[in-house]
């Protein structure tokens, strides 16, 4: 017990390792958002930003390799096509085909669901 | 309610126990001896000489001449790994294409069009294009490779799409994934025909460093960024046209 707590205190002394575990922290505050918000707009977005944060993490860790395709794809297409992929879930259950909506109107309405 | 709270406690104690028993015993972050763990032949990369010391922008010849370990993994040892890896991104593509034309109503996802925003694309975008290719180009001299540099390439067309209504992936992006797709599997039989193994370095490696060097590998990265930039483009266009 004062074992691990003494090496907790010799870890808090790097900055380094203060950002990275904010950052971790920062993740799984999102995390839970993702999980817990009504909205599914907003979990996709916060998932995003787990992805993102996790970059920050890739580089502090060394692997740049990872960091740039976690960049590019995580936080990036995948949230694109998953939201594309809601409107379309959305577009289905309101018949009216209107093609003259607005974007911001669609994302509200699929968020309400 | 009380559920919540005995999920917390069950995985805070959990957690503690695993951070407790398990936090002492791992090396600190870079002092591990790899030494011990991964053979020399393979960190120093000279499995073909004997133990010759790597020099930047000099040595020559070596067995793998990219100056990216990742990529020499991913790209050179295990290039049938990522063959597959390919196919199924490829398969993944058809799914969506197919979930997409399959939806009865058709219905446009279509955005608000705004002047700054496509003035500023227009300026952008052969910027971003450039990076993508030279993320896959310099696969294995710098991080990078063929996968994030398509992706990177996709997100330039999501951005054009995002801004311009009218704008739509022609087929030719299918074409251009169709050739690229094709080119892999035939480096893989030539290095078959002349090396006597499929997927085999057969191009010779060059000086490390340079840009001409890694033999098959920047080939295998141009192809791949090409292919998987065409395919996520089009999936991204499917998705919204469909």
């Amino acid at each position: 017990m004062t074992e691990f707590f003494e090496k907790l205190v010799e870890i808090l002394k790097d900055p380094l390792n203060v950002i990275s575990l904010s950052v971790s922290g920062l993740m799984i505050i999102f995390a839970f958002f993702a999980v817990e918000t009504k909205k599914i707009v907003d979990s996709l977005i916060s998932l995003s930003a787990v992805s993102l944060l996790s970059v920050l993490l890739f580089v502090v860790l060394k692997a740049p390799d990872v960091a740039i395709t976690e960049a590019a794809v995580g936080s990036g297409i995948a949230t694109a096509v998953m939201i594309f992929a809601l409107w379309k879930i959305d577009s289905k259950a309101d018949s009216d085909n209107q093609p003259d909506k607005k974007a911001d109107k669609q994302l509200n309405k699929a968020g309400e669901k | 309610m009380m559920r919540r709270v005995w999920a917390i406690l069950v995985a805070g104690v959990f957690l503690y126990f695993l951070i407790a028993q398990f936090l002492p015993i791992i090396p600190d972050f870079g002092n591990a001896d790899m030494f011990l763990r991964v053979s020399f032949d393979i960190i120093s990369k000279s499995t073909t000489s004997n133990y010759n010391v790597v020099e930047f922008k000099k040595s020559k010849d070596l067995e793998d001449g990219s100056a990216n370990v990742v990529t020499s993994i991913v790209a050179n040892y295990r290039a049938f790994d990522t063959l597959g890896e390919v196919t199924v991104l490829f398969c993944a593509a058809i799914g969506v294409g197919i979930l997409a034309s399959v939806l009865k109503p058709k219905r446009k996802i279509e955005f608000e069009e705004h002047r700054v925003l496509r003035i500023s694309t227009g300026i952008i975008f052969p910027l971003i294009l450039l990076f993508g290719v030279y993320i896959f180009i310099h696969g294995h001299l710098s991080p990078g490779g063929g996968f994030p540099g398509g992706t990177t390439i996709a997100l330039g067309v999501l951005l054009l799409m995002l801004s311009n209504n009218e704008f739509k992936v022609t087929p030719v992006a299918k074409h251009i994934e169709q050739v690229a797709g094709a080119g892999y599997v035939v480096i893989g039989l030539m290095g078959l025909a002349i090396g006597g193994v499929f997927l085999m370095n057969f191009l010779p490696t060059g000086v490390v460093g340079n840009l001409f060097s890694g033999g098959v590998v920047p080939i295998v990265y141009i192809l791949i960024g090409f292919k998987v930039g065409a395919e996520l483009s089009s999936v991204v266009s499917d998705l919204r046209e469909g």
